[in-house]
């Protein structure tokens, strides 16, 4: 199967000389279509710093991160912009959702910063899947943890990305929400055809992925 | 005692625990601290600005008083030897001078006069110091102007020199020679009415050889004593009231009203004026000040309301808030008194030193508008001005309830849980959706921008509308020049300075039109006639003679003098065919106590014959250039014998102007009782009024403006800074760089629109009303109205330009910080 993202030799460091801090060590992923892949780390272990260099929400201090083909640092800031409301789906921890936009809104942004009307009944049909329907007038702030955290996935899906990075988005939910939410993101990552790589630190939720990939100290390695 | 020790311990302890709470919060709001200090600086020195050069007006104005009008309070005319001893003997009384009226001098065409003057009186009319050589004292010394000396045949007088002066003591005697010895030389570089016919001043041994003890009636000048009660209401009631404790007649109490106004009611205008400005300042500081802090709070409600979860009390929140207002105005203040002050300094230096040049007036006494009181009150109001914004922001942080806050986020207080939104999304709604979020705080926002412009936009009618060229016009109605007769109308210690008088042998007569006519260059001479009327009517107020002014104004003068604040009838041939007369001035037309309809009986002064006259009271003019008026035809009816000219304008060809000027000033020399104004001169004199008019009002709307904007740097700032995670949700999702600094431009944009439909929607009538009620009252080059585009223009301009700067620099300041710093930023 097509390899959608790939890294080469990708390195992360803060400070100089002896306050140095590597927090992402020559990580060289290669992620396929269709591949839900999960990185597991303690805090601290330079996980969420590995994503936001995959998608382009950090710059690297070495190395280059491919997707779909493409060198995405080689890109200037607007031109990898206008590729990440295209091409990465995100979802935060913090859900991040625009609060003085509703949740339809919210869904289609992406799509909007894009000058692209989104096709209604794909966007209808996330929106059933995640069972958000009833809420889509609804503001952020009125809306449970889990019930946000659902929005923020169908964001991700609305432009139809070639790759959903997830950072933590368990995180801020209790444990049954959190089961809800996993639930949720697997079972559409399946229907759509989606690509995810979703950082947590839980082991028992890192085992619904295809494949599990294990940070430590920066230094990323399959989990065997 | 230790228990009270330490209580007080205690006590300095919380105060500093709170101050340094105060001190840390305005450093971690560095932008906020800077915006609160630049709005605290600049009211306080537009406040100190208003206040000093008010001040220093006032100073002026007093301290120039005597040289501008005589150092003295009034007059006591015809007063005998009794009398003056019982004015020296007064204590009321100080600087008490007299002089006398000693006889006419022989002088061709010219008036000239002698008069005895004490010392004393000298000085209080200006004359002393400007004296080469002493005031006369041997009965055969006189000292008098180059001027006077020339007309008596010396052409280099010295002191000791002799000069022989024909003179008569009335008319009743025969002109004699008398020798006299010059003692001192007049500078005759200043005008003042003592020179409105060539004086030569005496001895007073000469003047008592003159005049027989019994015949003896002098003038008396003084001061009021420091010491008596006195202010601007009761100052005329206690000098007449002194005088007829010393036998002196009401009528021959002149008031030298200039003086009194200027020492008694120094400013009473000019006060309200100030303390009106300074209350628009302080309305829109306060406002200003209070929404910065009220955003502020906004941001910062769940810091204040953790406190309150540790146990801090309502006083204490409320002396952080206070402590971090009056830190930020101690910054503030002192700056704003240093810059106000210095501002005022140079202000008032140029407004004065340019004001003398343009009105030719030189050797006043320069004041320094400094003055330590003065600092003192604005600093007071600054602090208060501070005090009172901090009020409700104080308010509210004591009111948190520490769950709340705690919870607390902006957009939750919304009671709205849904939003209809549409179906797609784009820069503009996103925009739309985060302003209309914050109703309250743009709303707010745009109202107080709104007003500093909306008060840009009302006085921006005045000072657009001030039209140079019809206040020159106004003062020199045709052509280039205007030669005017200079005399009054009821001048009784020198009669022969009245209009009747004058015109009894009119300078500007028929022979010297035909002399002015003969200039080369001349193209056309312009004349109106104005001469002196007694009112015979039960219904004028003064008591005695009643002489007032009549001119006699032709059909297109009519319609131009008709055009503005008239009242009753001001049709020329409506007012021609019935012979009719109009009050010259309608302001004061209820105080002279002469009604529409009214029949107005007067005798015209004609030269040497008197005329009667009847005339219906058909209306009044806004201005007119003499008490009353009638029309050219019915002056023209009357068949008048006499000269009566009394201003005559002349039209040049402008590449002969200054020749022709030469040639009036030659035939004016040696004559009196006329003076030459130029358009020249005029203009310039209209340039400097309305142009320091001009920059006085734009210099104040533009410091209000910028206070204003500060709150709107404010707005835009808190409102940047408090969304820096959601603006790096928005870019991490794919808003471009280009599409950020484009929804920041358009919020900007917004505010600014908002700002201008409520500047222009308020303004605009506000300013029209202003100008008519501005112009109904007189104010400098009022005409006609039109819309002032360029200054609106100008104001647009202004606030896009800011604004577009704010929100260029605010969205590369965002960009400072990595996407990821952003989206993980926390309030």
């Amino acid at each position: 199967m097509e390899t959608i993202l790939k890294t080469e030799n990708l390195c992360k460091y803060y400070g100089k000389g002896e306050n140095q801090v590597r927090a992402v060590r020559d990580a060289n992923i290669a992620i396929k279509r269709g591949e839900f892949v999960t990185v597991i780390g303690k805090s601290g272990s330079g996980k969420s710093t590995l994503l936001h260099m995959l998608g382009g929400l950090d710059y690297p201090t070495n190395g280059k991160v491919w997707i779909g083909g493409k060198d995405i640092f080689s890109m200037k800031e607007e031109e990898l912009a206008v590729f990440r409301r295209r091409k990465i789906g995100f979802i935060f921890q913090a859900f991040n959702l625009v609060s003085s936009i509703n949740v339809w809104e919210n869904i289609v942004l992406p799509l909007g910063l894009d000058g692209k009307e989104p096709e209604q009944e794909f966007v209808e049909d996330i929106i059933k899947t995640l069972g958000i329907e009833n809420k889509i007038h609804n503001l952020p702030n009125t809306l449970s943890g889990g019930q946000q955290q659902r929005t923020a996935i169908a964001r991700a899906l609305a432009s139809g990305p070639d790759i959903i990075l997830a950072d933590e988005p368990t995180g801020n939910l209790d444990s049954r929400t959190s089961d809800e939410v996993i639930g949720l993101l697997r079972m559409s990552a399946q229907k759509y055809g989606q690509t995810i790589v979703m950082i947590t630190h839980d082991e028992d939720i890192a085992q619904i992925a295809d494949r599990i990939l294990v940070i430590e100290d920066g230094k990323v390695v399959e989990q065997g | 005692m230790k228990q009270k020790e330490n209580r007080n311990y205690k006590k300095a302890r919380h105060k500093k625990t709170i101050t340094n709470l105060a001190l840390s919060n305005n450093k971690k709001n560095r932008s906020r601290s800077v915006l609160i200090i630049l709005s605290i600086f600049l009211s306080t020195m537009l406040l100190t600005m208003i206040a000093e050069f008010g001040y220093g007006m006032i100073q002026h104005n007093r301290l120039n008083a005597g040289t501008f009008c005589g150092n003295y309070c009034a007059v006591f005319n015809r007063a005998g030897e009794e009398q003056y001893e019982t004015i020296c003997r007064r204590s009321e009384f100080v600087h008490v001078g007299r002089s006398a009226y000693v006889g006419e001098v022989n002088c061709d065409e010219a008036k000239a006069g002698l008069l005895w003057m004490d010392e004393e009186s000298a000085k209080n009319n200006n004359i002393y110091g400007k004296i080469e050589g002493r005031l006369p004292e041997k009965e055969n010394e006189l000292v008098a102007s180059l001027a006077f000396f020339e007309k008596m045949g010396v052409l280099k007088p010295e002191i000791g020199k002799s000069v022989t002066v024909p003179f008569r003591r009335d008319n009743q005697s025969k002109f004699a020679e008398k020798e006299f010895v010059i003692s001192g030389i007049l500078d005759s570089g200043q005008s003042n009415d003592f020179q409105k016919t060539y004086q030569g001043y005496v001895s007073r041994a000469f003047y008592e050889s003159v005049f027989p003890e019994e015949m003896r009636r002098c003038s008396v000048t003084f001061r009021l004593n420091d010491s008596l009660k006195v202010n601007g209401n009761n100052v005329e009631e206690t000098i007449q009231e002194l005088g007829a404790l010393c036998g002196i007649e009401e009528k021959n109490v002149s008031l030298n009203s200039m003086y009194l106004m200027w020492m008694y009611d120094p400013g009473t205008e000019t006060i309200l004026g100030c303390v009106g400005i300074s209350l628009i300042v302080i309305l829109v500081s306060i406002v200003v000040i209070f929404n910065i802090f009220q955003v502020g709070i906004v941001q910062k409600i769940q810091e204040y309301g953790k406190l309150k979860a540790l146990g801090a009390t309502r006083r204490q929140l409320k002396q952080v808030i206070f402590r971090e207002g009056m830190t930020l105005a101690a910054a503030g203040i002192p700056l704003g008194l240093a810059g106000g002050s210095l501002l005022a300094e140079l202000l008032f230096y140029n407004f004065i030193v340019t004001g003398e040049k343009a009105v030719g007036q030189v050797g006043m006494v320069r004041v320094s508008v400094l003055s330590f009181p003065i600092l003192l009150l604005a600093a007071a109001v600054s602090f208060l001005t501070v005090w009172i914004s901090l009020k409700k922001p104080m308010r509210i942080v004591a009111s948190i309830s520490p769950i709340e806050a705690v919870r607390y986020q902006e957009n939750s207080r919304q009671k709205k849980a849904v939003r209809q939104g549409s179906r797609q999304v784009s820069v503009l709604r996103i925009t739309f959706s985060n302003l209309w979020a914050n109703k309250r705080r743009t709303l707010r926002t745009i109202f107080t921008m709104g007003l500093s412009c909306v008060l840009f936009v009302a006085l921006a009618n005045l000072a657009g509308n001030m039209d140079r060229e019809h206040e020159v016009r106004s003062m020199i109605e045709h052509g280039q020049f205007l030669i005017e007769l200079d005399c009054s109308l009821r001048d009784e210690a020198y009669p022969e300075n009245n209009l009747d008088e004058v015109q009894k042998d009119n300078p500007l007569g028929r022979e010297f039109q035909e002399e002015l006519e003969a200039i080369p260059g001349v193209t056309r001479v312009d004349v109106r006639y104005l001469f002196a009327a007694e009112l015979k009517n039960a219904s004028a107020q003064n008591e005695g003679r009643d002489i007032t002014s009549i001119c006699a104004l032709n059909r297109e003068e009519f319609e131009r003098y008709g055009a503005n604040s008239s009242v009753g009838n001001v049709d020329y041939d409506e007012v021609a065919a019935e012979d009719g007369l109009l009050y010259g001035a309608s302001y004061f037309l209820e105080e002279s106590g002469y009604t529409l309809g009214e029949k107005v009986q007067a005798e015209l002064q004609d030269g040497g014959n008197k005329v009667p006259l009847e005339g219906k009271m058909m209306g009044a003019f806004g201005v007119a250039p003499a008490a009353w008026v009638m029309t050219e035809d019915t002056y023209r009816k009357l068949k008048l014998e006499g000269e009566l000219e009394g201003q005559l304008w002349v039209t040049c060809e402008e590449s002969e102007k200054i020749q022709v000027e030469a040639a009036i000033r030659e035939l004016m020399s040696g004559k009196s009782h006329m003076a030459l104004k130029t358009y020249d001169e005029a203009k310039k004199q209209v340039d400097f009024q309305i142009q320091s008019m001009q920059i006085c009002i734009y210099a104040f709307l533009g410091v209000i403006g910028l206070i204003s904007f500060m709150n709107m740097a404010n707005t835009i700032i808190t409102g940047v800074v408090t969304r820096k995670k959601e603006l790096g949700i928005l870019q991490a999702v794919g808003m471009t760089n280009r599409q950020l600094n484009q929804m920041l431009q358009l919020e900007g944009m917004l505010f600014s629109a908002g700002t201008i439909v409520i500047a222009l929607a308020a303004g605009s009538p506000m300013g029209y009303g202003i100008f008519r009620y501005a112009k109904e009252k007189g104010f400098v080059g009022l005409d006609v109205y039109h819309v002032p585009l360029l200054e609106i223009g100008a104001m647009i301009g202004a606030i896009v330009l800011l604004q577009v700067m704010l929100s260029w620099i605010l969205s590369r300041n965002l960009r400072k910080e990595s996407l990821v710093e952003r989206i993980n930023y926390q309030n």
